[in-house]
């Protein structure tokens, strides 16, 4: 069962890819470029404490509270996935 | 509930584990938080875990609901969830959990556990080990033994009976040990006692006294011979003197 | 599992009253800044209970002085149950219960631990107990439950990107046939599979837990007859708050209904948090008369064991 669609900032999106990408790049140790479409587990190797630290690591960075709380892990598995959710889920800190 | 078989092991030591010395170091710690001193720089005792499946191996006939594993003093790796590893090693994923800090009243109370569940079938695992990196009030067990008792709902020797007395003084541990043991007796023309060295006041003629220096598993490891002789119910019997725990148990041997 | 009719009676728990705030654990459990961050943020914890002027049989003599209804009826304790994660905390042949229940009047109990369930012992000492009694011929036969333990090694105060250790007791009075709470069902899944022999799998376990953990829940209400949505209550192990979010978007269950108010609290209580959990709800009056809720715990720290029990109150 899938909540409705929630609006999609479409300002802080781009900042969101921003950060991540630089985030997961230092994370996953990893020299080539991270895009979207990849799968942050199994082609980026982030372990789920990796994860959060990644999801805190944005939330500093832009000031913004995510909402953990209604985030379906096993349903954001790319890094465009992700964004996406975080750009409709959050709210300034 | 009845006892089909008893398995018996002396284990040789260090656990195997021992050799890593990463994995030798973390429990060096943990055993020195015990006492809060310094780790011990070798150890040499044995593992419930390495010990346990050994026995589960050699007793266990095919799947097992229940495993109990009954244990006082602790092994090499104390921090480890034994009873949880065992339940994969064992066949049949059976629940299983350890009893202890009841010294050599354990084994008892984990038949009676079994007993209370009535599983269709369940591995008691009685083991002591007897090296300690510290000092202790209590000398340790002689050798690393252990005895795993294979329970059953339908098969094997019958469990008559299995009282347990808590805060039994040692002055009147032979007394009530000795009326028991008649009470349990009754209505059977032959009855072999395999008592621990505490009990020996009873049946002060009897040779067959279990020799000290097992205190968790001696009274077990006698009864895996008195299982193999057809006959008679057999009463196994013993008494915990710092902890006050006078236990008996009687299993008619077909 | 053959269910049995077990009711409890009586809860008492006890934390040290000394807090610290998680912070100050960063260097003794050589945590960066940013785990110490993240174990606040997503984790829900903030302060834990630790003393060390209080040793174990403090804190189970304070657990037990705190029942009440104890008082008068120590005659009646024919067993004591004491479950504990931690397998071994006191050199051999230290013994703590038996010295605590000498002292408390109740020599005259069958006292003995059951452990290697790490976290999920204490559910399993409350089901042992019901059983005992049950088999017991009194009907006026209780048993008392105890859960309590010290951060006193590095295992019992980090469970590394997971949780925080407090330390605490808990005692509960249980009777085969109380009026109330009364168990309805308990299932238990074990997975000796995550035990350090297998390799290491911490990967896997992360994935494996929360799926898991939704199997015996499912498996408990099931065998109570009830859907997941009659259960009023969740009183879970409080490990932490992030993965209790996610377990109940997986399970479609309102994190509403999830006690998680003690995370910041307590930290996690090793056995002693259903028992924590429960005389929070009491104090709230979350729990009204005939409610079913459910108390769930995870034993974790190689090789893992997933339990959860319901209650009628």
């Amino acid at each position: 069962m899938t909540a409705p669609e929630a609006q999609v900032d479409t300002e802080l999106r781009p900042r969101v890819v921003e950060a991540m990408t630089e985030v997961i790049a230092r994370l996953s140790e990893r020299d080539g470029p991270v895009t979207e479409d990849m799968d942050m587990a199994d082609e980026l190797g982030l372990s789920s404490s990796l994860g959060l630290e990644l999801l805190l690591e944005v939330e500093e960075r832009l000031g913004v509270q995510i909402d953990v709380e209604n985030m379906r892990t096993d349903e954001l598995r790319t890094v465009g996935q992700l964004a996406t959710f975080i750009a409709s889920h959050c709210r300034p800190w | 509930m009845r006892v089909l078989r008893a398995e018996r092991r002396v284990f040789p030591g260090p656990a195997v584990f021992l050799a890593d010395d990463a994995h030798r170091a973390g429990v060096a710690e943990y055993l020195a938080d015990l006492t809060g001193s310094a780790p011990a720089p070798e150890l040499s005792g044995q593992s419930y875990g390495e010990m346990a499946a050994a026995l589960v191996a050699a007793a266990a006939d095919g799947p097992v609901d229940l495993l109990v594993l009954a244990f006082s003093i602790h092994d090499m790796w104390p921090g480890r969830a034994t009873a949880t590893y065992l339940s994969h090693v064992c066949p049949g994923t059976p629940l299983a959990f350890a009893v202890c800090d009841q010294g050599s009243a354990a084994p008892f109370t984990a038949l009676r556990l079994v007993r209370d569940r009535a599983p269709r079938r369940a591995l008691v695992v009685a083991v002591e080990q007897g090296w300690l990196p510290y000092d202790s009030t209590v000398p340790p067990p002689r050798e690393h033994r252990g005895v795993a008792l294979l329970c059953g709902a339908d098969a094997g020797h019958r469990v008559t009976d299995l009282r347990q007395f808590p805060d039994v003084a040692p002055e009147a541990a032979a007394e009530l040990a000795a009326r028991t043991i008649a009470d349990l007796s009754a209505g059977h023309d032959r009855v072999r006692l395999v008592l621990g060295e505490a009990l020996s006041a009873v049946w002060p003629e009897d040779p067959d006294r279990v020799p000290g220096g097992q205190p968790l598993t001696g009274v077990w490891w006698r009864l895996a011979d008195a299982l193999a002789e057809p006959g008679g119910l057999v009463v196994v019997g013993e008494y915990d003197r710092e902890l006050r725990y006078l236990c008996l148990v009687g299993i008619e041997v077909r | 599992m053959i269910p049995i009719v077990t009711a409890l009676d009586a809860v008492s728990v006890y934390t040290p009253a000394v807090r610290v705030p998680i912070e100050s654990l960063a260097e003794p459990l050589g945590l960066t800044d940013m785990q110490v961050r993240l174990f606040r943020r997503f984790h829900g914890l903030g302060e834990i209970s630790l003393d060390p002027e209080r040793s174990l049989a403090d804190l189970l003599r304070a657990a037990i002085d705190g029942i009440g209804a104890l008082r008068g009826r120590e005659h009646l304790v024919r067993y004591v149950v004491y479950g504990r994660a931690m397998p071994v905390v006191v050199p051999y042949p230290d013994n703590p219960l038996h010295e605590v229940c000498r002292e408390a009047g109740l020599g005259h109990a069958l006292a003995f631990t059951v452990t290697h369930q790490s976290c999920a012992s204490g559910l399993l000492a409350l089901e042992t107990a019901g059983r005992l009694l049950e088999a017991d011929p009194d009907p006026d036969a209780l048993a008392l439950v105890l859960t309590g333990e010290k951060a006193f090694t590095r295992d019992a105060r980090l469970l590394p990107g997971t949780s925080i250790f407090g330390e605490g007791a808990s005692a509960g009075l249980v009777s085969a046939h109380g009026p109330r709470d009364r168990m309805l069902s308990f299932a238990c899944a074990q997975r000796g599979e995550f035990d350090t022999e297998f390799g290491e799998s911490a990967e896997r376990f992360q994935r494996e837990y929360r799926p898991s953990l939704a199997g015996v829940i499912r498996e408990a209400v099931d065998e109570a007859g009830l859907a997941l949505d009659d259960i009023a209550l969740v009183l879970p192990h409080n490990v932490n708050v992030v993965t209790w979010q996610r377990l109940c978007l997986l399970m479609d269950f309102p994190v509403e209904r999830v006690l998680l108010s003690n995370v910041p609290v307590n930290g996690h209580l090793f056995c002693s948090d259903a028992f924590a959990n429960y005389t929070t709800a009491r104090e709230r009056g979350l729990l009204r008369e005939g409610d079913r809720y459910l108390v769930a715990a995870v034993g974790a720290g190689a090789g893992a064991t997933f339990s959860a029990m319901v209650f009628q109150h």
